[in-house]
């Protein structure tokens, strides 16, 4: 066991090389500079001479090496817009990411599992059908579209929810505020996300469900809350928790398109924006923060398998 | 064939109508997109914000302010600065929407608009600009009063005395010297060298009086202090690297009526009041920079009261349509919008083609149409808004088909077989015709310039790019036609975007003529003879019609009711007077 996680983790290190320089290169091949020079008021030599005070003159591979340097040394750099080191950037807008996506995340689970169980057993009725519809309307709703309604809705018309931002700017820090904040972008994405965990939750079961081992477990006499939990529902998981290990990154890396609606200030936003405006240090630096949390959670999902099953055998 | 364009027109405006919905779902989708843009506009001053255009009474949903102005010929907004009811009132916090992260230091790049208009109310100017009687003013702001030798090669600024920055210093010429070397200083990434690089050094006579020594004579120099030339303070900045300051930028220290307080990325930047500011306390209590990067958002904030003002896009004025509390304001800007020519193309540098390029685009119905008549035809570069120095009386080139195809047939290009325009030795006329990427406003007008040129028997391939790459085309002359605009400081000098040796002019235009009345204007010391020199110098661009002129924009405000006393001219303008607004209960 400990073998294979220290054999994953040293993969790991070599996939974030790779993932850094195929980062590197894609920005750099980008065509138009960083925006920092796309200035009007900026003079041909004022271009000339910035262009080499950021080492952008110099061949690809030497840029590469010497950005690589750097980070061995724990120096990711500073952002080209903000001029404020890297680290500090996404240590500030990790946490918010964290807190929306993260609560997006729970939220859907509790909701979805329930969902798809209920889906599976009831597999073919009324209720089955209105659920996958719910679901696939979720999923086809574009998330700018339906957050800018959310919004109209409850902010404007209502006037019971704020329009955007992470607490009111000026007031006291209060959880019952910084829950107002959260409530529409979070739901925007649990409606993202429903539909994907409701699907895969259901399928898992009725795979499960058709299993002798049920079958067995109902000749014995069992229950049939405790064959559901016990026997079905652990195995059906394992597919779920394939999707959450997919979700998981997400939740770091952000939804920008939903942080950008209600002018919340996290990852997504930051990466987007760093891309856009070629601001290249961020941009690496916000990649390799999210390859990180891709790894590691795949890793994480795989020991969680064999937790649920013990017929995988991790080696 | 009034009634084709009509046609075109329509589409037009209805395409412009789906905008405002489309662009909804756009500006959500693509809205990092138009960060960059907003960026990178913001760095040329302007932006989608400031730059595409102005609404009028058509949609209804406007106070008077504006209004009775808006009929007037000339268009300009009524000298008053806003609705003053009653006495001002202590306290509040206003906030404002900001489309991108700001960093408060004035010296370096980005200098993006964000930037810029945070500063506005940290740092002052020596001097800065006000609206009076239709026309825009200089007058003092950390400056006392100024005078110049009478060639105009030497400034000399008496300094307010008794001004402290706000850490408690007190503001001297030392301060006014260093900021000015920084920005001259080449090792210095100075984002706005430009507007100041007629200095050749800056003499500290005492500790309140300072003189500018020019390289040349240079009338509009006071002017040129104003434009976002912000004061820093020498003490907390000598020695440090001044393009990254990392511990002035966490906590810069201005001389202005609000003093800093935080910033957080992402989420807004907060100013507080300055209590010793020395033109009077603010009324404000503080100011809240929200980072707002979607529109809509910025949109739905200020129909839910949780933001008090933020610049918008005439499509949005719909949306805002019986909005409670909110008025939408129409503020006069130096800005025009045109269609660059690029000289160095040989089919281009026949006038008459220009002429003919000119009469093929319907100004008045891009006005009324796209920019639902938030702006006025340009017939120059000069904005109305200089006053006496503006020439309406030179000539212009009112739409009419027949004239463009004639002209063209004139300087020898006739219609190929395939309906395209061909000149004696076989050349094809085409154009390729560049814009950048994600400016609603923009594109509708290039799209309709693409249907108007195609008709005369033009090829036009159109080259809608990011900002970064638009601007790299335009700046290496890889275009025919392109499509920018220029916000400029409120004086008539157009040296730097016209004259031929100039490295602003970015259309690779020569006119000797023209070159040498330039010069003599900007270095008149006669203000009745320079008003002369401009009104001759617009005669001759409009007869030569360097670029394509279209409109003069005016820029749209969406404030809460409660704001009072702001000025009602350009916001790049109106926040150095924060310290005059207070809130209505």
């Amino acid at each position: 066991m400990a073998a294979y996680v220290v054999r994953r983790l040293l993969q790991a290190v070599v996939l974030l090389f790779l993932v850094s320089v195929l980062t590197f290169l894609l920005i750099h091949s980008a065509p138009g500079g960083p925006a920092l020079l796309a200035n009007p008021e900026l003079s041909r030599e004022q271009i000339q001479q910035m262009t080499e005070q950021l080492g952008l003159d110099d061949p690809l591979p030497v840029q590469y090496l010497r950005w690589l340097g750097n980070v061995a040394r724990g120096d990711f750099g500073s952002s080209y817009n903000t001029v404020q080191p890297v680290t500090r950037l996404i240590a500030e807008r990790l946490p918010n990411t964290v807190m929306l996506t993260g609560l997006a995340l729970v939220l859907s689970i509790l909701v979805a599992v329930p969902l798809g169980v209920l889906s599976a057993l009831k597999r073919n009725s009324a209720i089955d059908r209105i659920i996958a519809g719910f679901s696939f309307i979720g999923v086809s709703i574009p998330v700018f579209w339906l957050g800018i309604m959310l919004i109209i809705v409850f902010a404007v018309q209502l006037k019971v929810l704020p329009a955007g931002g992470m607490y009111t700017l000026g007031a006291e820090f209060s959880l019952v505020d910084r829950l107002k904040h959260l409530l529409l972008p979070s739901l925007v994405l649990v409606v993202a996300n429903l539909a994907e965990l409701t699907r895969y939750t259901r399928s898992g079961m009725i795979n499960v469900l058709g299993e002798d081992y049920i079958r067995t477990a109902r000749a014995k006499g069992l229950p049939n809350r405790v064959v559901l939990t016990r026997h079905a529902l652990r195995n059906a998981l394992i597919p779920v928790i394939t999707i959450i290990g997919v979700l998981l990154p997400r939740a770091v890396s952000g939804a920008a398109i939903t942080e950008t609606v209600f002018s919340w200030p996290g990852m997504g936003r930051l990466a987007v924006e760093a891309a856009m405006t070629r601001d290249y240090p961020v941009v690496l630096g916000a990649t390799l923060t999210v390859a990180l949390v891709v790894v590691l959670s795949s890793l994480v999902t795989d020991l969680l398998y064999a937790y649920i099953d013990p017929r995988i055998r991790l080696s | 064939m009034g009634e084709s364009v009509d046609r075109v027109l329509q589409q037009l405006r209805g395409a412009g109508v789906r905008v405002s919905r489309r662009e909804l779902l756009q500006l959500a989708m693509f809205s990092s997109a138009a960060l960059v843009s907003g960026a990178a506009l913001a760095a040329c001053g302007g932006g989608e914000e400031g730059g595409a255009s102005t609404p009028s009474g058509a949609t209804g949903a406007q106070p008077s302010p504006t209004a009775a102005a808006a009929t007037t010929p000339a268009q300009q907004p009524a000298a008053t600065p806003t609705t003053s009811a009653g006495q001002p009132r202590r306290g509040g916090v206003w906030r404002m929407a900001l489309h991108a992260n700001p960093t408060a230091y004035p010296i370096t790049i980005p200098g993006a608009l964000a930037d810029l208009l945070v500063n506005k109310t940290i740092y002052n100017c020596l001097t800065q600009y006000q609206l009076k009687d239709n026309q825009i003013e200089v007058v003092p702001d950390l400056a006392e009063s100024w005078e110049a030798n009478d060639d105009l090669t030497e400034y000399t600024f008496t300094l307010k005395q008794g001004v402290k920055w706000h850490d408690g210093q007190p503001f001297t010429a030392e301060d006014v010297k260093f900021t000015f070397d920084a920005i001259l200083n080449p090792n210095v990434n100075a984002a706005l060298r430009g507007p100041v690089s007629s200095i050749d050094r800056v003499e500290v006579v005492d500790e309140y009086t300072v003189r500018f020594v020019l390289k040349r004579p240079f009338a509009p120099f006071p002017v040129m202090l104003g434009y976002n030339q912000a004061i820093v303070p020498k003490h907390l900045l000598e020695g440090k690297d001044l393009n990254q300051p990392t511990e002035f930028i966490a906590n810069p220290v201005g001389t202005g009526p609000f003093k800093f307080k935080e910033f957080v990325q992402g989420s807004h930047l907060e100013v507080v009041a300055n209590p010793d500011y020395f033109d009077g306390a603010p009324y404000l209590d503080g100011i809240v920079f929200k980072v707002i990067p979607d529109g809509n958002a910025r949109v739905a904030q200020v129909r839910a009261g949780e933001v008090d003002f933020a610049v918008i896009e005439p499509p949005q004025v719909d949306a805002l349509q019986g909005a409670e509390n909110v008025e939408i304001r129409e503020a006069p800007q130096v800005n025009y919008y045109f269609f660059a020519v690029n000289h160095s193309v040989p089919r281009l540098q026949d006038v008459r083609v220009r002429r003919a390029l000119s009469h093929a685009i319907d100004k008045q119905a891009i006005v009324e149409r796209v920019l639902r008549g938030y702006g006025q035809v340009a017939t120059g570069p000069i904005n109305p808004l200089l006053g006496d120095y503006y020439n309406p009386d030179v000539t212009t080139y009112e739409y009419d088909m027949e004239k463009a195809a004639a002209l063209l047939e004139e300087a020898g290009w006739t219609k190929g077989p395939d309906g395209i325009l061909t000149n004696a030795s076989g050349e094809r006329f085409t154009i390729l015709f560049n814009g950048p990427k994600g400016f609603p406003v923009m594109e509708q007008v290039i799209t309709y310039a693409q249907q108007q040129y195609q008709k005369l028997g033009i090829e036009v391939t159109l080259d809608i790019v990011d900002w970064p790459i638009h601007l790299e085309k335009y700046r290496n002359l890889q275009y025919d036609l392109l499509m920018e605009w220029w916000i400029t400081p409120p004086d008539p000098d157009l040296y730097d975007h016209y004259h031929s040796e100039s490295a602003q002019n970015r259309w690779a235009y020569k006119n000797p003529q023209l070159d040498e009345l330039l010069v003599q204007a900007r270095s008149e010391p006669d203000r009745a003879k320079r008003v002369q020199l401009y009104h001759e110098i617009q005669k001759l661009i409009a007869d030569d019609l360097p670029v394509i002129y279209l409109y003069y924009p005016r820029e749209l405000q969406a404030m809460n009711t409660r704001t009072k006393d702001l000025p009602l001219i350009g916001y790049r303008d109106a926040l150095t007077w924060m310290e005059k607004v207070w809130l209505e209960e």
